[in-house]
């Protein structure tokens, strides 16, 4: 089995899976709320979608921080990375990181790294020993720990997966009735506004034919 | 004697050299960059004023929807038909279709409202929070790296972060600490005024007057010390190992019997801060110069008409617009990167001078608050000679 370091091609995928897989999540939530939603129940149904689809937003990176971190100490890597075959391991001794490294990696050298529109990521590039600025802050390295051929399909299929979804979610029966109901709803407002109008017109001409019957 | 001038060139010359402190000095200035997006809530009502003064005439009686009041009159549109009286069908679904959604949605919001807005607030004191604890690494890290560098001691990333690691508690408590202090100042110095405006009692809003005026006047001098004991007082933290409440005393202390030359250097960043707002301003007026010259092409196409040209133009906007505004970007990083790296040397070379260190005597923070020198290179020989008789 290959030891080597990984270079930046297989890690820009295995970032890209994780962030996909994310987006999946989110989609397949989305795809089970559309699917509660109900034009007898309109009001409750809209509050349930947008208070997800807020919660979703606001709270995930927190939370993407957090499973990143219990991942890379018990597994050696996020979900993307163990997909590729690639490990996040100490520079000399290669074992796992401790709690506190890896939040420190994760958090402080991805946001060090992004400077300079992502100069500590490219960095990978042209280090001869593939050290991304993170990594060398905080003595680690990524090491290759098999093919990467498994990863790319899982890749691929994530990706399908997610557009899959996303199609039912606009083609299903509850989504159609729904913003059929919505659009109902809020489309006459030009015409109701007309309606005021002439109302309005009508008092304000003097145009008694309230007060005649 | 300390020298502005020589402190400044070597801080220019050595800021330029180091720029990998760049980057820590970013992380210093910017954090995380953070965009809450507040999710202001849309009217879906697209009305103009002069058709809500007209609907105000007429207003709904919510518990009974089929009773209208018209310019004091009361219609009850179940009881009036179609001929008599126009839009009656129109009002009717109007009405009943509004007023009950407006209830429902009134009545089942309010809890996720309030959850929306526990979220929110979490999420912004956990935001905070992240971004100071960032900022305090950076800053231990940065001014690590400047005293190895004035040491000429070499350093890595690894040596670097290992300086914010040790002293981003420390750091991260002092900017609570001074965070709290100033928000209390602040609270107290406006709410005895406030108070005395709201008596209405003339006299008292006189004595509020002056109150607010002299509590704004002693609010700008207490973070004046503050922000300049400040930078005494990181140093002491990260250099030192000092705790953040006797950092934070002994920075101010220091301020106090070091103002002079403290400010001759405020002044003299002052005054190389504006050199910078120059060259800032002069790529500014090069890149907005630039998007004008470019701007003429498209008019050009856009008076043309001609989609082969729009295409062509597209295609030659994005290839030379992208990479014009990624430099712009970068270079924007830099001058900001280099401006905050260098005003940490100068402040560090002050420090220095403060402590005695430049001069190869090296005192102690006792030392600078009145007690007798600990010890220094001339008499560490004498004390070790005395020990060993």
């Amino acid at each position: 089995m290959q030891n080597n370091n990984a270079g930046f091609t297989v890690r820009l995928f295995a970032t890209l899976t994780d962030s996909f897989i994310e987006v999946l999540l989110f989609v397949l939530g989305l795809y089970l709320f559309v699917s509660l939603l109900s034009v007898e129940n309109f009001v409750t149904s809209t509050l349930n979608l947008a208070l997800y689809i807020l919660t979703f937003i606001l709270f995930f990176g927190f939370l993407r921080l957090f499973y990143t971190i219990y991942f890379i100490t018990h597994f050696g890597g996020s979900l993307g990375k163990l997909i590729f075959n690639l490990k996040i391991v100490d520079n000399q001794t290669e074992e796992l990181l401790s709690n506190k490294r890896a939040f420190y990696r994760v958090f402080i050298g991805y946001a060090f790294s992004a400077q300079f529109i992502g100069w500590g990521f490219l960095r990978v590039i042209k280090n001869p020993r593939k050290f991304a600025w993170h990594d060398e802050l905080f003595n680690t390295k990524v090491v290759s720990k098999g093919a990467v051929f498994s990863g790319v399909m899982i890749f691929i299929g994530v990706i399908l997966l997610t557009g899959f979804l996303a199609y039912r979610i606009f083609t299903t029966f509850q989504f159609s009735e729904y913003y059929k109901y919505a659009m109902e709803l809020f489309q006459p407002v030009t015409t109701q506004e007309e309606i005021m109008q002439k109302i309005g017109d009508d008092i304000d001409s003097g145009n008694d034919t309230i007060g005649e019957y | 004697m300390f020298s502005v001038t020589d402190t400044i060139r070597e801080s220019l010359r050595l800021a330029w050299q180091h720029k990998i402190l760049w980057v820590f000095a970013l992380l210093l200035v910017s954090g995380l960059n953070g965009n809450f997006n507040s999710g202001g809530s849309n009217s879906s009502s697209s009305s103009d004023e002069s058709t809500q003064d007209k609907e105000q005439k007429i207003q709904t009686n919510s518990s009974s929807n089929s009773v209208i009041n018209i310019n004091g009159q009361e219609l009850d549109i179940n009881n009036t038909t179609e001929q008599g009286f126009p839009y009656v069908q129109e009002i009717k679904e109007i009405t009943s279709k509004y007023s009950s959604l407006k209830d429902e949605s009134l009545n089942k919001s309010i809890p996720y409202i309030v959850f929306v807005a526990i979220s929110f607030l979490v999420l912004i004191i956990l935001s905070v929070g992240f971004v100071m604890f960032l900022q305090s690494w950076a800053t231990g890290a940065l001014i690590g790296g400047i005293d190895d560098v004035l040491n000429n001691k070499p350093y890595t990333l690894f040596s670097l972060a290992n300086w914010g690691r040790k002293s981003v508690r420390q750091l991260f408590k002092y900017n609570l600490y001074v965070a709290i202090i100033s928000f209390v100042i602040i609270l107290f110095g406006l709410i005895i005024p406030i108070v005395m405006f709201a008596t209405g009692n003339t006299a008292l809003e006189i004595i509020g007057g002056i109150t607010l005026f002299v509590a704004v006047i002693g609010m700008i001098i207490f973070f004046y010390f503050i922000g300049f004991g400040g930078q005494f007082a990181v140093r002491f933290i990260v250099i030192n190992g000092e705790n953040y409440k006797t950092a934070f005393k002994n920075g101010i202390e220091t301020f106090k019997k070091n103002m002079g030359v403290t400010l001759k250097l405020v002044l003299a960043n002052c005054l190389v801060g504006c050199v910078f707002m120059i060259i800032i301003g002069a790529i500014l007026i090069g890149v907005v110069g630039g998007v004008a010259i470019g701007l003429v092409p498209a008019i050009i196409v856009a008076v043309a008409n001609s989609p082969v040209l729009m295409i062509v133009f597209g295609i030659l906007g994005i290839v030379i617009g992208v990479p014009l505004l990624i430099g712009f970007m970068v270079v924007m990083s830099g001058v900001s990167g280099f401006t905050t790296t260098y005003t940490m040397f100068t402040y560090h070379k002050l420090y220095r001078f403060v402590m005695g260190i430049d001069k190869g005597r090296v005192k102690d923070t006792v030392d600078v608050f009145g007690t007798p020198p600990i010890s220094t290179p001339e008499n560490k020989v004498t004390q070790g000679g005395q020990n060993a008789e």
